[in-house]
């Protein structure tokens, strides 16, 4: 029964897309649409291996592990440093973000990822 | 009334009439008014009563200083109270109402007040209202805040919008007058990211407000020039209607920005106000300087204004007080009131210049009386008609300007605790040595010249803009018209005022009630401050500050050096309940937390409770059941059958790490050191000081991998805890945590037939020699789905707890029933859920509420004497092991049908209900199912020596009293057979 695990989205109750506030070009304004599915995972480096991961992210993914408050990304893979040595790994469309970043990185056995959701 | 409005002239634009209201009478005015100039331009020269004494007040200032114009605007929701009328724009269909004052302002009876004035000294409300001292309360402040006080607020809930914003810049300029317009010009030219940031509604400071020359044209074209520049700059942001009002560590700088406080109907999609946090590199601070008045008799009446603001109502808006003004001044600037007021065409009749020795200035043929000094005002509420001087002449007159001398406005050089400094020469309190980051500016740094403020201003520019990483930019000073002279003669009191001579307006302070204060020994500035109420209120003293500190200064024989000034803190200006909540009111304050399997429940008729903030399936209706009737109806059919419970809101924290277990070990008070992979273990926290704080089930999922529980209510404050514990305890433990609340939904599949059901879904072999009770591990569900089982069980049934990924627990809820629906499996409710574990004595924040110990709640056997842990040491305490302490019992009533809450009390059974006989109290009532009778947990004194003993529950506030029997808290299968099938 395939269907029934298509994943619901977390913003189904509270969400409505379309254009809110007063919309450009009058003034400030959103619109609101679903990025879903979306993987997000958090991804902390052990003690003392930062720049470990840094390059292994480099390596795999071609994306440089951003400062806290900072964010960048490379072939649809979004890293955003939320406090020291500790990132979300963002990827829009959720083609397996978790199996991708364990295979990539299962040569580094100290690399802690969080189980995440299909969100 | 004597105020009117010149045919020519000011800043209005003439062309465009503005309706407004005032106390209901309907009057009009000008694009580029203030309330207050439009209220002078239509006669009104009475705006308000005063604090105390209820006295006739009008404005006093044309700004932020503003004492006695203070007035509600706007009806309803929107109401204001205390909004200076010096600030206030003036739009079409404004409506204000005056304050203080009843019935009218013109008639008001709590004038009455001002003929007991010579009682009303300051300390009377302490003084007199000592006896009886009850009374204090329920009678005395009752009555004494109705007659004193500012604004009343409508009750109404505020219809509009705030906001909060942030703004980062390399150079932040405070005030938009000479010095600020060169200090931004200067940075900006540097390349620095400039924000200008001025209270008022229109850029340009005082070059609106003075008859000034810059550069061959005059000051108010000069500063437009200026400003379009500014304005071209991509670096630059100009921010009108933007008061800083606090300084901040790290250079951060707090504003209040009125979006749409100039119009009547705010658009629903801006903000009405925006509160901004501005992170800068260099803060020069150009607010520009504060006249002071002159204490004198009747310094209060209508029609009495300080000099430099008689001037800005006449130059910027072409209004006048009065038809014929007198000056009275102990400083040079004085005289450009009676050469501004004269260039309009208003009758000088005289300077009254307090120095004797005053120099010779030009007065365009106005008189100069040297060495004269106001001592009473002759006048009443609708405006003054003469001057007293020096005791006995008099000199007819409409209105009268003063000017005591300038105080740079220092405050926000001066919010992170460091004081301005008196100096001596200049007469006037400086802004402290500047720190690293605010560098005051033109007359808030004591210049007074015209060129001097543009001059230092491009020097403060030139310096932020270096000091934020820039290479400053050469800005030619232009050249300017200055005034003859700057000299200031301060003049505290005058002390031979034959009329009542006020300090402080708008706390009726007069000038005697601070030696009064310093001879009953409130002689420190602090202190007086208190006992007067000198300098408190809304506008904090801006006025009447210096002149106080004048005043003890002579009364204690002090320097005012000596005396210094009182704490400066954050707000300059008052700022609005609204604008500091921003968008954080209702449930963007408090937001609806949503179980991921809420949708499920929703489908299948749940009833929610609100916990915290989460919203949780309780009970699940049939037709006609309350929910008494439904839950006993899923605690019987889970107790026979099999039940499935949405436990998706316990919190959820992934720990890993080399040290995750000894990290895990220190945090909990019995072992985990030695928790086999695969295991799950119920765990204990103690707080610091030794009493419970939560507990959980832990699993070990991997050797350095573990998924921990908290309870639902204190999963932030676990984390929390966890964070500190890592970051300030052990740092040096390798371990990572984060938490996954939101990221699984979890439920628990409870009952006889759980592993029936659950097999057809879970892909493993759930026997109980495979799985027995506490295994732990990942599992596949439904061939493919990631997921966790756990075996453990808070109903005392066979139970496993499913987690899958948060948004699949929709699908895999209704994949459970599905599959249980031949089982007779139905879905159970909080209701249900606490029923059981109160029949199998579990705890929860009922009992983990801060007061018990692990002992107290029969866990005290648990806690590991191997090892250190966080609360081990405070838990030895004597008193925390007292054999008098209460312990954890059952209650059972001897009627099985009466029904008792939480919170009651238990006392012995011939005892008084009282809390003095209090033996222990109900933490925990539910109604059980499976014994057919209302059953309780509860704290009791020696409670484990007592099961047996016949008890009285006692609920006060129900009246209800109940005889019940002291039992085993768990009810039902104390062996733990069924848990264990």
């Amino acid at each position: 029964m395939p269907d029934l695990f298509a994943p619901v989205s977390p913003l189904a109750h509270v969400m409505q897309p379309g254009r809110h506030g007063r919309a450009l070009p009058e003034g400030p304004g959103v619109t609101l649409s679903t990025v879903h599915p979306c993987e997000i995972a958090s991804v902390i480096a052990a003690k003392g291996k930062a720049s470990a991961l840094a390059a292994a992210l480099k390596k795999d993914f071609g994306v440089a592990l951003p400062g806290m408050g900072e964010s960048a990304s490379a072939r649809g893979l979004m890293m955003v440093g939320v406090q020291p040595d500790s990132w979300l790994a963002v990827q829009p469309g959720g083609s397996n973000l978790a199996p991708g970043l364990t295979q990539s990185w299962a040569s580094l056995p100290w690399l802690h990822r969080s189980r995440m959701a299909a969100h | 009334m004597t105020s009117f409005r010149f045919d020519k002239g000011g800043l209005i634009d003439r062309q465009t009439s503005l309706g407004f209201s005032f106390d209901g009478k309907a009057m009009t005015g000008h694009a580029g008014d203030t309330l207050a100039s439009a209220l002078l331009a239509n006669g009104q020269l009475l705006m308000g009563r005063s604090f105390k004494y209820h006295r006739p007040r009008s404005v006093v200032t044309c700004g932020a200083a503003e004492p006695n114009a203070l007035m509600e605007i706007g009806e309803g929701g929107r109401l204001e109270p205390n909004t200076r009328a010096t600030m206030q724009e003036l739009y079409e269909g404004l409506i204000a109402k005056s304050q203080n004052r009843w019935p009218t302002l013109e008639r008001d009876f709590g004038a009455i007040n001002s003929l007991a004035s010579s009682l009303f000294v300051a300390g009377f409300y302490y003084k007199t209202f000592m006896w009886p001292k009850k009374f204090w309360e329920t009678i005395y402040e009752p009555i004494i805040r109705k007659a004193a006080g500012l604004g009343r607020l409508s009750h109404e809930a505020d219809p509009d919008r705030y906001e909060k914003a942030y703004a980062h810049c390399d150079v932040l300029v405070v005030g938009s007058g000479p010095a600020g317009l060169m200090a931004a010009l200067t940075a900006a030219r540097s390349g620095a990211r400039v924000i200008v940031a001025d209270e008022q509604a229109r850029l340009g400071g005082t070059l609106l407000k003075e008859r000034e020359e810059i550069g061959g044209a005059d000051g108010t074209s000069w500063a437009e020039g200026v400003l379009a520049e500014l304005a071209s700059m991509k670096n630059v942001r100009l921010m009108p209607r933007t008061t800083v009002f606090g300084a901040y560590d790290d250079a951060v700088f707090g504003a209040l920005e009125r979006v749409q406080k100039n119009v009547a109907e705010p658009d629903h999609n801006v903000p009405v106000e925006k509160l901004w946090r501005i992170i800068t590199r260099r803060c020069v601070l150009a607010a520009g300087a504060e006249e002071r008045p002159i204490v004198f008799g009747g310094n209060d009446k209508p029609g009495v204004m300080m000099a430099s603001a008689m001037r800005a109502y006449a130059n910027q808006y072409a209004v006048a007080p009065g038809r014929s003004v007198a000056v009275f001044t102990a400083t040079d600037s004085g005289y450009r009131t009676a050469l501004d007021m004269k260039a309009h065409g208003v009758h000088v009749e005289v300077i009254l210049d307090a120095r004797a020795d005053a120099p010779e200035l030009d007065t365009g043929g106005v008189p100069v009386m040297r060495g004269a000094l106001v001592t009473n005002v002759k006048g009443g509420k609708h405006g003054m008609s003469a001057v007293e001087i020096n005791g006995h002449d008099m000199i007819p007159c409409q209105s009268l300007a003063m000017s005591g001398g300038w105080s740079p406005v220092v405050h926000l050089a001066c919010m992170r605790g460091a004081r301005p400094v008196w100096n001596e020469a200049l007469s006037c309190f400086m802004p402290p040595a500047h720190d690293a980051w605010t560098i005051p500016a033109g007359s808030a740094n004591g210049k007074w010249g015209l060129s001097d403020c543009l001059a230092d201003g491009a020097a403060a520019g030139a310096k932020a803009a270096t000091d934020a990483g820039f290479k400053a930019s050469k800005v030619t000073v232009p050249k300017a018209r200055d005034d003859a002279g700057h000299a200031v003669s301060p003049l505290w009191w005058v002390k031979q005022s034959t009329g009542k001579a006020f300090v402080d307006y708008q706390n009726d302070v007069s000038a005697k009630d601070l030696p009064l204060a310093a001879r009953e020994g409130y002689d420190h500035i602090e202190l007086a401050k208190r006992y007067t109420t000198s300098g408190m209120a809304t506008d904090q003293g801006k006025l009447g500050n210096v002149n106080a500190i004048g005043i003890l200064a002579e009364a204690t024989g002090k320097s005012i050096a000596d005396i210094g000034t009182t704490t400066f803190r954050p707000f300059y200006t008052p700022v609005s309940f609204g604008a500091l909540g921003g968008q954080h009111v209702g449930n963007h304050f408090q937001p609806v937390r949503r179980s991921p399997l809420h949708g499920w429940a929703e489908k299948l008729g749940a009833a929610f409770v609100e916990t915290g903030q989460w919203y949780r399936s309780s009970w699940f209706p049939r037709e006609g059941e309350d929910w008494l009737a439904a839950m006993s109806r899923e605690v019987l059919n889970t107790r026979r059958n099999v039940g499935l419970c949405d436990v998706s809101t316990l919190g959820k924290i992934e720990i890993k790490g080399k040290d995750a277990a000894e990290f895990i070990n220190r945090l909990y008070s019995n072992a985990f050191l030695k928790l086999p992979v695969g295991k799950a273990r119920y765990g204990l926290m103690l707080r610091e000081d030794g009493f419970v704080g939560d507990d959980g089930t832990t699993s070990r999922l991997g050797e350095n991998h573990f998924f921990m529980t908290t309870t639902t209510g204190h999963a932030a404050q676990s984390m929390r805890d966890i964070e500190f514990a890592h970051q300030a305890l052990w740092p040096e433990l390798d371990v990572q945590y984060v938490s996954v609340t939101d990221e699984w939904a979890q439920m628990a599949v409870a009952g006889p037939k759980a592993r029936e059901v659950l097999s057809k879904v879970v892909d493993a072999d759930l026997s109980n020699e495979a799985f027995p009770f506490l295994a732990a591990g990942e599992v596949t569900v439904l061939g493919h789905m990631p997921g966790r089982l756990f075996r453990i069980s808070f109903s005392g049934e066979l139970a496993y707890e499913l987690a899958v990924p948060a948004g699949f627990g929709e699908a895999v809820a209704s994949a459970i029933m599905h599959a249980g629906q031949p089982h007779g499996i139905l879905p159970y409710g909080l209701e249900a859920l606490s029923s059981m574990r109160v029949e199998k004595g579990f705890i929860t924040h009922n009992e983990i509420n801060g007061r018990h110990t692990a002992g107290d709640v029969g866990l005290g056997k648990m806690a590991s004497k191997q090892k250190d842990y966080i609360g081990r040491m405070m838990s030895e305490r004597e008193g925390l092991n007292d054999p008098d302490r209460m312990q954890l019992v059952g209650v059972r009533p001897l009627d099985p049908a009466k029904r008792f809450r939480a919170g009651s009390h238990l006392l012995k059974v011939n005892d008084k209900p009282s809390t003095k006989n209090d033996q222990g109290y109900v933490s925990s009532a539910a109604w059980s199912p499976t014994l057919d009778s209302w059953i309780g947990l509860g704290m009791l004194k020696r409670g484990r020596e007592r099961h047996g003993e016949r008890i009285m529950l006692w609920d006060g506030l129900r009246d209800v009293h109940i005889e019940a029997e002291v039992c085993n808290p768990v009810f039902i299968d104390p062996e733990g057979e069924k848990t264990h099938a």
